[in-house]
């Protein structure tokens, strides 16, 4: 694994309700290596979400950091004031979302976005300012740039959004960018079209990509390295090859054969019952009620991320076996 | 969670609300038991202890007729709480059914009851209740008609708009898809579920019904002299402000003043409350 | 052939206002017919804006259609006063994408489920409580949910309930209108497996309306392609995901990000996005998107022409056999 560019440490993060502190992460570790794309997926309410939230610091109350590390390049994120973090924020890191057109100004044409976004970011104005702008809504394939300079959002698709929002992410060089749910409101064929920017954007810029999903081929088309997340915790985190060739946690296993497929007869596998409450988690494992693996211990005992392979971590007692996998399950 | 256990919780988190609360349950109290607590027949008057200051036999003080004013001002919580909840009520029932049926038809009907509600509304409010309670003469009746008729199309415009999104909320098609009639899928699917914000302002608007109906008696087109209605009672003791006789009108007022703000408080923190976005 | 429901030419336009006087009509559906056949599912598929969910509203008369005629069973919907419409309802039911947002939050599951059978003069009392109960057998639901309001149930449990309440009247045939899209992967494959159970055990009929290839693949028999407002394609299942014949149906099927590496062998990267159905092309409404337009394409849509056994598709070049699927050509349109 090549070195670190973010090292999330045993980070807790909950929101207080009525009943009860809901933890929704709960110890979270995972390392993100430079360079690469990361897909963080899991079902809802596994804390993906609110993993990146808390890794930009963007809790609001009722919801809170609870504890733990958030190691950027080597500086410790919670430890930061608010006006550092601000710094950080969309220069070093910065993050899209899945309605891209929520995420601009309705009022503000793209230009006059993009030219504020230069002039407090990094300082350029008027003529610079307008050719820079161009020059990044080229990086983002949106070819007719004097049309679009000129566009408020809501005379741009969802797709083209995506992109100015995209656009806007460069303008400040950022080293990594957290696309949250960035595809799941597009249509495939536009899906494809962001996934392709993206992948083309890590390679030219050594751009780190984290991208949360809940949809498997989203990460299989784009990510080197897979973490899948189950009630709060990491469940399984190995390169992307290995987690859709041999998956090792039973629940990313039963995950990518309930998907149907071309090839499905009968009965698709399933995952028994569903995703736990966090407020009532179960002892032991949280995902043993569910799991077709489960033994007497896995209520008891919880189970630590271990590494059954140098870069393949498994927080299972009884995982799954390479070869008893595959064909037979899908 | 509970209903209960997440209500108790949204008052913790929400102090201001309970004192809201308490105001609202005290007053509601004095209005009831009014004939216990008042040590005076609100009515009888006394030649003898004319405009006497506030003291040990009278709290409150005397009018120009010797009426006891904290006799009156308690007896003034019944009459004006219940001008508040009849006009309330009429304007909430009428204006409520009036704009569901506006938002669910829509159409030709929708525009004819929202052109109506237009112009109810392009009156100063408390100018067309002082003509509808002109137009029907002084009386406590009159007073609730009038108050209850200029408040009617703020609940109309606020059923319309939330049955206009209803409407075409996914379980209003399955309403349908099911074999509901139109009129079932108004009155058992859609109403129910308008009826939160409705609250949340007639809780508000009872504040405000207090100050017209206050008003309209003040300038002698509500319930009349002698009755023990505050704005009559402040009308009553106007004339005595100059000569340095505040009491008559200021007890009356601060009653007012309570009441109004009593109901503003409970009506926020049921906003809070009833409103998930706002928790 | 046996259909249970027929749907012919359906049209549904909307008057929309384009600036302060002008009325612009925005047809949403644009003359589509179709035909699902007893005990089987058709499949509709298409993205965002293709008119899929407005035909499953407008098939149900829950939504009025602008022209058109959808016959069930011998019977034109079209022609129903509303009682007799009310009545035949019984038989068509309808199961919503947003579980949340489809039940009256007002109301029990159990009260839910309950209502079409009074509505219907099936079951009343204690024995519409049996059949509900009963009912929530069939849909992996116990007793204890009976008294459930919708808020104390999770997204798969709420979504069983809507499925409970549309087989209640006892119907032959439902329309699914992306039954499991606001749902967990694991929750989706437990209700793909339910609906295809209660298919086989209660002989219902399924139009099933989806944006994802892959689950329209597990449950349909037949597809129907969409794109702005008609059917581009049409076939049986397995034929049509293995040699799809509009270049449409292509693009799409290629672009569905999959789990196995390797899978495509061929992609076809689409230019631009869908146009809006306000400004759609005058010839083939996808020719500004598509590898293999010709002028001809920009000039005149095709309409669905056999294409094969069983099969319709609607392109000029396709039904030529002009196409090398290898080769993108892109032509731009003449000015």
């Amino acid at each position: 694994m090549t070195e670190p560019i973010l090292q999330i440490e045993d980070l807790h993060t909950g929101f207080d309700t009525p009943s009860g502190t809901v933890r929704v992460l709960r110890g979270l570790t995972l390392a993100i290596p430079h360079g690469q794309a990361v897909g963080i997926v899991g079902e809802s309410g596994s804390g993906k979400t609110v993993t990146a939230l808390s890794i930009m610091r963007l809790i609001r109350p009722p919801g809170r950091i609870a504890g733990g590390r958030v190691l950027f390049q080597g500086r410790d994120l919670l430890a930061l004031s608010e006006q550092e973090m601000e710094g950080v924020r969309g220069r070093q890191i910065a993050m899209i979302f899945q309605q891209p057109r929520e995420s601009l100004n309705p009022v503000l044409s793209v230009g006059t976005q993009m030219a504020l976004v230069l002039e407090r970011h990094v300082g350029l104005m008027g003529g610079a300012a307008a050719a820079r702008s161009r020059e990044l809504l080229r990086q983002v394939e949106l070819s007719d740039s004097d049309r679009i300079v000129r566009a408020y959002p809501h005379e741009l698709s969802g797709g083209m959004c995506q992109r100015v929002m995209i656009a806007l992410c460069l303008a400040c060089n950022p080293a990594l960018l957290i696309a949250d749910e960035a595809t799941t409101a597009l249509d495939v064929t536009v899906q494809l079209q962001i996934l392709r920017l993206l992948r083309r954007l890590q390679q030219e810029f050594g751009l780190t990509l984290i991208i949360i999903t809940h949809n498997l081929g989203v990460v299989a088309e784009l990510c080197q390295w897979v973490a899948v997340m189950y009630a709060g915790e990491l469940a399984e985190f190995a390169p992307a090859a290995q987690i859709f060739r041999a998956p090792r946690h039973p629940y990313t296993a039963r995950l990518l054969a309930c998907r149907p497929t071309g090839a499905t007869a009968g009965d698709l596998p399933v995952i028994p019952g569903a995703v736990p409450d966090l407020v009532t988690l179960p002892p032991g494992c949280p995902f043993h009620p569910r799991c077709h693996r489960a033994q007497a211990m896995c209520s008891d005992e919880h189970p630590l991320l271990a590494a059954l392979e140098p870069d393949h971590h498994v927080r299972c007692f009884f995982p799954e076996e390479v070869q008893a996998w595959t064909p037979s399950l899908r | 969670m509970g209903r209960l256990a997440g209500l108790s919780y949204g008052l913790r988190r929400n102090p201001i609300t309970i004192i809201g609360l308490a105001m609202l349950g005290a007053l509601v109290a004095v209005a009831l038991l009014a004939p216990v607590l008042a040590p005076y027949d609100p009515y009888a008057t006394n030649p003898a202890v004319s405009l006497r200051p506030p003291g040990p036999g009278h709290l409150f003080g005397t009018d120009t007729f010797g009426h006891d004013i904290f006799s009156r001002v308690l007896y003034g919580a019944r009459i004006d709480l219940i001008v508040a909840a009849g006009a309330v009520g009429v304007a909430m029932v009428l204006g409520g059914l009036l704009g569901a049926v506006a938002g669910y038809t829509g159409g030709w009907l929708d525009d004819g009851i929202m052109r109506v509600m237009d112009m109810l509304q392009a009156f100063p409010n408390f100018i067309l209740a002082l003509g509808i309670a002109a137009a029907l003469g002084p009386s406590l009746t009159n007073l609730i008609i009038a108050i209850g008729l200029t408040n009617l199309p703020i609940y109309a415009r606020l059923v319309r708009s939330r049955l206009l999104t209803l409407r075409v909320s996914g379980f209003a098609l399955a309403a349908v898809s099911v074999g509901n009639p139109p009129w079932r899928v108004l009155l058992i699917h859609l109403l129910p579920n308008s009826l939160a914000p409705v609250f949340i302002q007639a809780t508000l608007q009872s504040g405000w019904a207090i100050l017209q109906a206050a008003g309209l008696s003040f300038i002698g087109l509500g319930v009349r002299v002698p009755t023990p209605e505050w704005g009559v009672m402040i009308s009553m003791g106007v004339q005595q402000l100059t000569s340095g006789h505040w009491w008559v009108s200021f007890f009356p007022g601060l009653a007012i003043m309570l009441a109004v703000i009593s109901f503003n408080l409970v009506g926020d923190g049921l906003q809070d409350l009833l409103d998930p976005r706002r928790r | 052939m046996d259909a249970v429901v027929e749907v012919i030419e359906l049209r549904k336009h909307y008057g929309v206002s384009a600036g302060l006087f002008r009325r612009q009509s925005l047809a949403a559906v644009d003359g589509v017919s179709l035909a699902v056949r007893s005990g089987e599912t058709l499949g509709v598929v298409g993205e965002s804006g293709s008119g899929k969910s407005t035909l499953g509203r407008c098939l149900l008369r829950l939504e009025e259609p602008s022209a058109g005629r959808v016959v069930f069973r011998g019977t034109d919907l079209m022609l129903l006063p509303g009682d007799r419409l009310r009545a035949l309802r019984r038989h068509m039911q309808m199961v919503f994408q947003d579980p949340a947002d489809s039940l009256n939050p007002r109301m029990t599951a159990g009260q839910t489920v309950m209502e079409p059978m009074a509505l219907h003069g099936l079951a009343h009392g204690a024995a519409a409580r049996q059949r509900a109960v009963e009912l929530f057998g069939m849909v992996g639901l116990s007793d204890a949910h009976l008294d459930r309001y919708p808020h104390q149930l999770s997204g798969g449990q709420q979504q069983r309930v809507a499925i409970a309440r549309a087989l209640a009247p006892q119907p032959d045939f439902i329309v699914l209108d992306e039954p499991t899209s606001a749902l967990d992967v694991s929750i989706q494959a437990q209700l793909l497996n339910l609906l295809r159970d209660l298919q086989k055990r209660l002989g219902l009929s399924y139009l099933f309306i989806s944006h994802d290839l892959s689950v329209v693949q597990y449950m349909a028999n037949h597809v129907a392609v969409m794109y702005l407002g008609r059917i581009i394609e049409e076939g049986p299942t397995q034929d049509l995901f293995a040699d799809p014949r509009h270049p449409y149906t292509r693009a799409l099927l290629s672009a569905v990000p999959v789990d196995s590496p390797g899978e495509h062998t061929q992609r076809i990267v689409l230019r631009g996005e869908p146009p809006s159905p306000l400004d759609a092309p005058r010839g083939c409404s996808f020719a500004p998107r598509c590898p293999w337009a010709l002028q001809r394409c920009y000039a005149e849509p095709q309409t669905l022409q056999p294409s094969g056994a069983d099969r319709l598709a609607a392109c000029w070049r396709s039904a030529a056999g002009e196409i090398d699927w290898t080769r993108p050509e892109h032509v731009e349109p003449e000015a």
